[in-house]
This record gives C-alpha cells, sequence and structure tokens, in this order.
C-alpha cells in the first residue's frame, strides 16, 4: 500500500511524506474497519445458520457424519464466504426466505455497532480526504508562488 | 411570583449578597465548558510532555529542518509542539485500532461490548484529530 500511495502522490519533501505517511495510515484503518464490519456480519450470521441448521434433517446427518458439530461450522462458514458446495448444501437445507429473514435478524441485532462502525468509516475517509487536500492545496500554493517570484524577476 | 421589593435584583439577606451560581448560563457558555471538560477527561487536550514533544522534535527532524530556514524560531517550536500533539493523537488511534481489531476477531462474548466501546472513543477522538490535521495543515501551508 506504501509503495502504491508513494507512486500515485509522489512525495517531494519531508512535509509531504509526513502527509503521505498519514494517508497511508489512514488508508490501513479504513480498511480494518471495514474488515471488522464484515467479520461482526459474518460472526453473528454463521452463528445464527447453525442455530437453524441444527434443526434440519441434514443438519442432523452432518452431526452423525461429523460425529461433531464441526461438518455444521464448515457448512455455516462456507455459506458465509459464498462457497458454492456450502451455499447449495445451505440453501436446500434452510430455504432462501429463512436465511434472508435471519440475515435481517443479525442486522437488526447489530445495528448500533454496525451504524458505530459505519460512522468510523465515514469520519476516517474523511480525515483521509481532508489530508489529501491539503497536500495538494500545498503543491498549488508552492506552484503560484514560484510562478510569482519567477515572474517579479 | 410578586416581588416585593418591587424590583428586578434579588433582596439581599443580612446585608450579605446571595450565593450566586458561579456556572455559565448561556447555552453557548456551558457548551464551551463541556467541551474543555470532556477534552481533559479524555486526555487529548492536556500538555504534551517536554519528553514526549522532545521525542518527536528527533522522529520530525527532517521536517524541522525543512521548515527552519523559512520560519522564526518560535514557529518551529509551534511547530514541533504540533506534531507532538498530533503524534500523540495518532498513537491513541493506534491503540484504539489495536482493540478494534482484536474485538472484531474474537469469538468471546465480551467481544461485542469491547468493539462499541472502542468505537465510541474512536468517534470522540476524531474530532481532535481533525483540529490537530488542520492546524499542522496551516503550520505547514506556506513552507
Amino acid at each position: 500500500m506504501m509503495a502504491d500511495f508513494d507512486g500515485d502522490l509522489r512525495p517531494a519533501d519531508a512535509i509531504e511524506r509526513m502527509w503521505v505517511d498519514e494517508i497511508v495510515d489512514l488508508s490501513w484503518d479504513l480498511h480494518r474497519l471495514r474488515n471488522t464490519r464484515r467479520s461482526v456480519v459474518e460472526k453473528e450470521l454463521t452463528a445464527r445458520i447453525i442455530e437453524l441448521l441444527i434443526m434440519t434433517p441434514t443438519g442432523e446427518r452432518l452431526m452423525q457424519e461429523g460425529r461433531n458439530t464441526d461438518a455444521l461450522n464448515r457448512a455455516a462458514r462456507g455459506y458465509v464466504k459464498g462457497d458454492p458446495a456450502s451455499l447449495a448444501v445451505v440453501i436446500n437445507a434452510i430455504g432462501g426466505r429463512r436465511l434472508e429473514d435471519a440475515l435481517q435478524d443479525v442486522m437488526i441485532k447489530n445495528a448500533d455497532l454496525l451504524a458505530r462502525l459505519e460512522t468510523s468509516i465515514h469520519n476516517t475517509s474523511r480525515l483521509r480526504d481532508g489530508i489529501v487536500s491539503r497536500l495538494y492545496s500545498r503543491r498549488d500554493f508552492i506552484e503560484r508562488r514560484s510562478i510569482a517570484s519567477g515572474d517579479e524577476q | 411570583m410578586s416581588n416585593e421589593a418591587g424590583s428586578d435584583d434579588v433582596p439581599e439577606s443580612d446585608g450579605e449578597p446571595p450565593q450566586r451560581s458561579k456556572q455559565h448560563r448561556a447555552a453557548n457558555g456551558r457548551r464551551q465548558v463541556r467541551r474543555r471538560l470532556n477534552a481533559i477527561r479524555h486526555g487529548l487536550n492536556t500538555p504534551v510532555p517536554d519528553y514526549m514533544v522532545q521525542a518527536c522534535a528527533d522522529q520530525y527532524r527532517a521536517l524541522v529542518d525543512h521548515v527552519r530556514p523559512t520560519s522564526d524560531p518560535a514557529e518551529g517550536l509551534d511547530l514541533v509542539y504540533a506534531l507532538a500533539v498530533h503524534a500523540r493523537l495518532r498513537a491513541r488511534r493506534a491503540e484504539l485500532m489495536k482493540s478494534i481489531l482484536e474485538a472484531g476477531r474474537s469469538d468471546e462474548e465480551t467481544a461485542g461490548e469491547t468493539l462499541r466501546q472502542a468505537l465510541v472513543q474512536l468517534g470522540r477522538l476524531h474530532g481532535y484529530e481533525r483540529k490537530s490535521s488542520s492546524r499542522l495543515g496551516g503550520l505547514l501551508k506556506s513552507r
């Protein structure tokens, strides 16, 4: 990421170096916050799917085959991650409608947390954009000053 | 209520003026005090210790050297102090991001509450970061 930003923004002096470092830090933070938002939903949805799956014949069969809940966990996690085989197993066992309801339940249950994460993502993004704009406005200022001093000479 | 004294002044008793509230009455004043107290409570608006300022001067040596030829010494000190304040906020953000990441990955039941607390604090930090970034931007814009 550092190399990407260095390549795009090309810091010209120590001041720009500091701003670019900060832009990289905030971009990482954004990435982490988005990952956290995804993992909150995935974790809760996985747990909810296991609860639903365990009550179905497919769930019972998976339990008997694995002699524990590992196979159920794998199927639920696979569904959440979008693995085609797990998607087929879980959708057939639970049904699309109930899965949609489960997702809605998870979103409602975690509404406060997800809203806070959304706000943090928005704030961090604004902070980063503010620094990018500061970087470019300083460049403009220096360019205008050098043109003006060239004109005077 | 009727005013028996027939005046707007509060009646005095025993020749001593009554105890009056020292708090701000206007909403604006109350807001200012609340902000100041919040900033102290969060530990983000207290003076940065000298050792941290010194550490920042060392860390940003290249930047300070870059700025020095075009600024007077007082401005240079201002810049180092602003950098120290900014560094403290960044360190706090890094701590909070660490807690957020850990809580996001954790399967413990308390993880949700830990995550919520860290996000609340990150929200508070945002205002200070914005101000600090703006102050630094102002000090560095023409350098």
